[in-house]
């Protein structure tokens, strides 16, 4: 590939895909200045082994793995485990969020979710991804990804319920 | 298949039921309305999950791509320039130097050295790079470390958090008449006493205040005679004391 095609494939996935990496680590990280460093390492790593993407189609999952790979690292070099994101960095930069208040609860109750409840749910939600793709990405048995999927919506649902709970509260 | 079932596979895809389980929806009015909520769900999801992406996130991956993303791994081409060959002097000749000869405990000099060790990660990125945060950014790290600014910080070029020793911190890149100087802004007093450290590339002086640290490191080389540039860093490194304020960490 010449030095000009491969700077244009890279631009490419840059501008396609930076946007829904973004998303994705902010919602591994709890953080948004954590997810931008992270999307920045991804794409950096994608740089070096470019030539190991066979066809776009697959860019983004490819994408996807590199990050989640960069995120693991990130916990490898600081020796923190996930339960140390879900409790200490949920984000404080609120002014950035969509403000209706269903939004702002449902956000709050994703950010009560672990990690590995919310990361499935984000892919389907998403993306779309089947069971299967998901079972694929995270190389787990595809019951154990139903299950994950089915205990994000009970604890969300539980969530949202408490939270209408205090609000009746405070109306009453 | 029994309501349980269904529900099952609802929570678990609501958006792709099998047959199967739409035949049960038509027949059971209670999994209808839960396949209605669990739908609604996956609607709300869908605008929660879509925070915000930051402006000119792109531009600023293809920036620090055209600074230094540009040799595949692949490549029998070994990365040059000094970044590299500054990571490796690094690596092999961490000395830290305590300028004063002070009374500092054990653990002091090693956030100082941690903190030289950290000192590649920025350089990759701000060398040649300029304009690359803002105002809001800034107070968006600083938010994470429970600070606000009480003023001006200066013509800051980049901004992140950091975790460094376990310490989560601010760390700033100014460029000041030319002249770099990196602030690291930690949200505990960390140091006894004001503290002088330098390896062969940088050096740099961390000093606390009431429950915060400051630490400015500037490059050994292209400066000033040895005394000013002491001078220089401990006046910055006050003023960064006073140009912050910290709220009480609740760390629950
Ligand atoms: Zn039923
Ligand atoms: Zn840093």
């Amino acid at each position: 590939m010449s030095d000009q095609s491969r700077q244009r494939r890279y631009q490419n996935l840059v501008e396609g895909y930076s946007g829904w990496l973004y998303r994705y680590a902010y919602w591994i990280t709890g953080d948004a200045t954590t997810a931008e460093d992270l999307v920045q390492e991804t794409f950096l790593r994608a740089w070096r082994f470019l030539d190991g993407l066979q066809e776009e189609s697959a860019a983004k999952s490819w994408l996807t793995t590199i990050l989640r790979r960069e995120n693991a690292r990130r916990f490898e070099r600081k020796q923190l485990d996930y339960s140390d994101v879900e409790l200490d960095t949920v984000p404080t930069d609120n002014q950035t969020f969509d403000a209706r208040p269903e939004v702002l609860a449902l956000r709050n109750a994703l950010q009560h979710l672990p990690v590995k409840y919310r990361e499935p749910l984000l892919l389907q939600v998403i993306d779309g991804y089947t069971l299967d793709e998901i079972a694929e990405q995270f190389d787990l048995p595809r019951n154990t990804v139903a299950t994950r999927l089915h205990r994000a919506r009970q604890k969300l649902r539980k969530h949202l319920e408490g939270e209408e709970l205090l609000i009746a509260d405070e109306l009453s | 298949m029994n309501c349980l079932e269904v529900r099952q596979l609802i929570l678990a895809d609501p958006a792709r039921l099998p047959q199967e389980a739409r035949l049960h929806l038509q027949q059971c009015q209670r999994c209808y309305g839960f396949a209605e909520e669990m739908n609604q769900l996956n609607q709300d999801l869908t605008q929660a999950f879509r925070v915000p992406v930051p402006e000119e996130l792109s531009s600023r991956i293809l920036l620090r791509h055209a600074l230094e993303g540009d040799q595949p791994e692949s490549s029998p081409v070994k990365r040059r320039g000094w970044m590299m060959a500054l990571a490796a002097s690094l690596i092999v000749s961490l000395s830290i130097s305590l300028w004063l000869n002070l009374n500092v405990t054990e653990d002091k000099p090693l956030l100082a050295e941690a903190i030289l060790g950290h000192m590649p990660h920025e350089a990759a990125i701000v060398e040649q790079a300029h304009n690359l945060t803002h105002d809001k950014r800034i107070d968006q790290v600083l938010a994470q470390i429970n600070a606000t600014r009480q003023g001006d910080l200066g013509p800051v070029v980049y901004a992140t958090v950091c975790i460094i020793d376990g310490m989560e911190m601010a760390h700033l890149a100014i460029e000041e008449e030319g002249v770099h100087y990196t602030v690291m802004l930690i949200p505990t007093a960390a140091f006894s006493a004001p503290t002088w450290f330098e390896n062969d590339r940088w050096q740099g002086v961390a000093a606390s205040g009431a429950g915060s640290t400051v630490a400015i490191l500037t490059d050994v080389q292209r400066q000033r005679p040895p005394a000013e540039t002491r001078q220089k860093l401990s006046d910055m490194a006050e003023s960064y004391q006073r140009l912050l304020g910290y709220n009480a960490a609740s760390a629950s």
